[in-house]
């Protein structure tokens, strides 16, 4: 196995939400990336992937944590050799119009990285960025384009083209091709995993769609609420699931050649779920085994290995996926 | 049995300044029969959602309508604004993308559904309150009579999406109008609101366009399904028809390019070349030809490929396509 890149160790992010409460965004997550693969990081909109990538690029300050690049702790790194560290760490946001500035052309946009980090002339800067439009399949010609001459594709190209300009070691995917449309998605795939293996990159990988973590990475790591719910290789994660939100994200899958194993609707509406609770599972007002469990309320399950399916799973009851729509199954003719 | 909803040759045009028009849509014709599911499907500037507009009546200048739209055999553009109106707040139903941007945050959500219900008939406050209480507890919004005077805010995406389904189902409506109603919704909030929007159109039967760039949630609801691209209609067909033996090149290359999570990952993913085409630079010929990989240098090019009916209620607007044998694939390959 290759070296180890990025090292999280124990990462939080609390926010104060006024009467002294406290939003977890990000609870004691930890993971390693190594150097060439792509780790995955699916979960819904407030699981924390995004505060992640936010607090790995130092754009927030963590509660508490530490995370390695290499053998440098980013987090104790001073205004000048973070702007050095940066160079190894680039991202590639969302929305393709929104991270471009429009009053910008793309050779401004590209040359910019450039200029801060390193000693090009105006010429050799100009050769790079014909270079690098030309690695994510863009024409030379678009050097000269505006932000809203382009289609939301040829954006996000451009995006990724500024992001690997300085070479860096790794590439945090945030979201990603969620906005580009569908025909394109697949390009913009295709294009990440073929840049992958020529300059040797290392991925964070950031997706509410799971099929799309799957294709993407080597691991993966599902977020619930500022946690680790479940962690593991693709194969291990995708034959043997056991814990139930990941069961429930699987069911959420709207998949055009398969019909759903389970309804979705047979847990709670999740509307509670915006209450944190305190103690115990913060899966388990949506979970069908472990919503009326004593355990379950009390104690919170921390990540432990699942000798069964070779995974880290944070579950009282960890089940297969038949055993969970089974369970769902009797919970809805329970009528509850 | 004549449908509830008849489409024929609907056109979209936009003025630009200088006079030109975008062609946004471009002569399309379907109908929607009563409690049927329809799928409009395609990516942004397809012309879906402007052919849901103008089924509301709700496009003005700069765009231009032609064509017509009937209703229950009534051709909404031969109305009058009033009685437009009227068939609005009664007879369609209509839930857009963003919950957020559509319902009015200084409005309590049960004044919203009370103004709805006020507004399609004559009944009192009073009454009007207890349908929107009762409508709240059909979305599966807990504790209805105290959450119908909360605010949007106060509410989740899902929930807000919830309220929306609950104003477009008030006032008892034929067709109902889902413009991607759960493209801002995280998955699992996604596939429980389709969920329920399932159950209460089986339960109404109603009638219902689903506008969507996902083939994934419109093959779960729909009967049927319409293709678009480039602002025509380029295939129709019962939804199993279409995903399992898709006929236009176009619909075989967005079915390709779904991500599934059985796709093999050591291959690359089949993708569709290029890019969706512009509105102001539409391409000669057949809209997709630069894109397709079966096109040729003649036909392709020049002329625009009519939609040929191909066997129940299936129809393809590609001519490479072999319909004098009924056989489904290329005369040339």
């Amino acid at each position: 196995m290759s070296e180890i890149l990025m090292r999280v160790e124990n990462l939080a992010k609390h926010y104060d939400v006024g009467n002294k409460k406290k939003l977890k965004a990000v609870n004691d997550v930890s993971f390693n990336i190594h150097a060439g693969e792509t780790f995955g990081l699916v979960g819904e909109s407030g699981s924390g992937k995004s505060t992640i990538a936010k607090l790995i690029l130092r754009l927030e300050k963590p509660t508490a944590g530490k995370i390695f690049l290499g053998e440098t702790n980013l987090l104790e790194l001073k205004s000048k050799d973070l702007l050095k560290a940066r160079r190894d760490l680039q991202m590639v946001f969302q929305n393709p119009f929104d991270a471009l500035n429009r009053r910008k052309r793309v050779r401004d946009v590209i040359s910019l990285p450039l200029k801060v980090h390193t000693s090009l002339n105006e010429k050799e800067r100009e050769a790079r960025i014909i270079e690098l439009l030309g690695l994510v399949g863009l024409r030379p010609e678009i050097i000269e384009r505006f932000p809203h001459e382009m289609s939301g594709g040829q954006c996000q190209r451009v995006g990724i083209a500024r992001a690997i300009a300085l070479n860096p070691k790794m590439l945090i995917l945030d979201e990603s091709v969620s906005a580009v449309d569908v025909s394109i998605q697949a390009q913009i795939l295709n294009l990440l995993r073929e840049l992958q293996d020529k300059l040797h990159l290392t991925y964070l990988f950031i997706s509410h769609d799971l099929s799309i973590v799957r294709y993407m990475s080597h691991k993966i790591a599902v977020l619930y609420q500022g946690e680790i719910a479940e962690f593991g290789t693709r194969e291990n994660l995708f034959a043997n699931p056991v814990h139930p939100y990941t069961h429930t994200l699987m069911n959420s899958i709207p998949d055009p050649f398969h019909e759903k194993s389970g309804k979705v609707s047979e847990i709670g509406t999740g509307d509670e779920s915006i209450d944190k609770v305190s103690t115990g599972c913060s899966f388990r007002s949506r979970c069908a085994i472990g919503s009326q469990k004593e355990i379950c309320m009390s104690v919170n399950p921390g990540l432990t290995a699942n000798a069964s399916a070779h995974d880290l799973v944070a579950c009282h009851f960890p089940t297969t996926s038949s055993e969970y729509a089974q369970a769902l199954k009797s919970l809805s003719q329970s009528g509850g | 049995m004549m449908p509830l909803l008849n489409v024929k040759n609907l056109k979209i045009d936009i003025e630009q300044s200088r006079g030109e028009l975008l062609h946004a849509v471009r002569d399309i014709s379907f109908t929607v029969n009563k409690g049927e599911k329809l799928g409009l499907v395609g990516e942004s500037g397809s012309g879906k959602s402007l052919t849901a507009l103008s089924i509301m009546r709700l496009l003005h200048s700069p765009y231009q309508i032609t064509g017509s739209v009937a209703l229950d055999g009534t051709d909404l553009y031969m109305l009058n604004d009033k009685e437009m109106a009227r068939v609005r707040a009664g007879q369609l139903g209509i839930i857009y993308q963003d919950p957020t941007s559509s319902l009015n945050p200084v409005f309590t959500v049960g004044e919203q559904i009370i103004e709805a219900i006020k507004l399609s008939e004559k009944v009192s406050h009073a009454e009007a309150r207890t349908r929107a209480i009762d409508l709240l507890t059909e979305v599966g919004v807990k504790d209805a009579k105290t959450r119908a005077d909360n605010y949007p805010h106060q509410f989740s995406g899902g929930m807000r999406q919830r309220v929306m389904i609950a104003m477009a189902i008030s006032t008892n409506p034929k067709l109902l109008i889902a413009d991607e109603p759960t493209t801002a919704l995280d998955v699992t909030t996604q596939a429980r609101v389709m969920e329920l929007l399932s159950r209460i159109v089986e339960q109404r039967g109603l009638a219902v366009i689903l506008i969507t760039h996902d083939l994934g949630v419109a093959s779960q609801f729909c009967d049927r399904l319409s293709v678009m691209y480039g602002g025509k209609i380029v295939e129709s067909g019962y939804i199993k028809d279409v995903i399992s033996k898709p006929l236009h090149p176009y619909t075989k290359a967005l079915i390709n390019s779904v991500c599934t999570v059985d796709l093999d990952v050591t291959k690359p993913m089949i993708a569709i070349g290029g890019q969706p085409p512009v509105l102001s630079n539409l391409p000669s010929g057949c809209t997709f030809h630069p894109r397709c990989p079966q096109a040729n240098t003649t036909t392709c090019v020049s002329t625009i490929p009519a939609l040929v009916t191909i066997g129940i209620e299936r129809s393809a607007a590609c001519d490479l396509i072999d319909t004098k044998s009924g056989s489904i694939g290329f005369s040339h390959v």
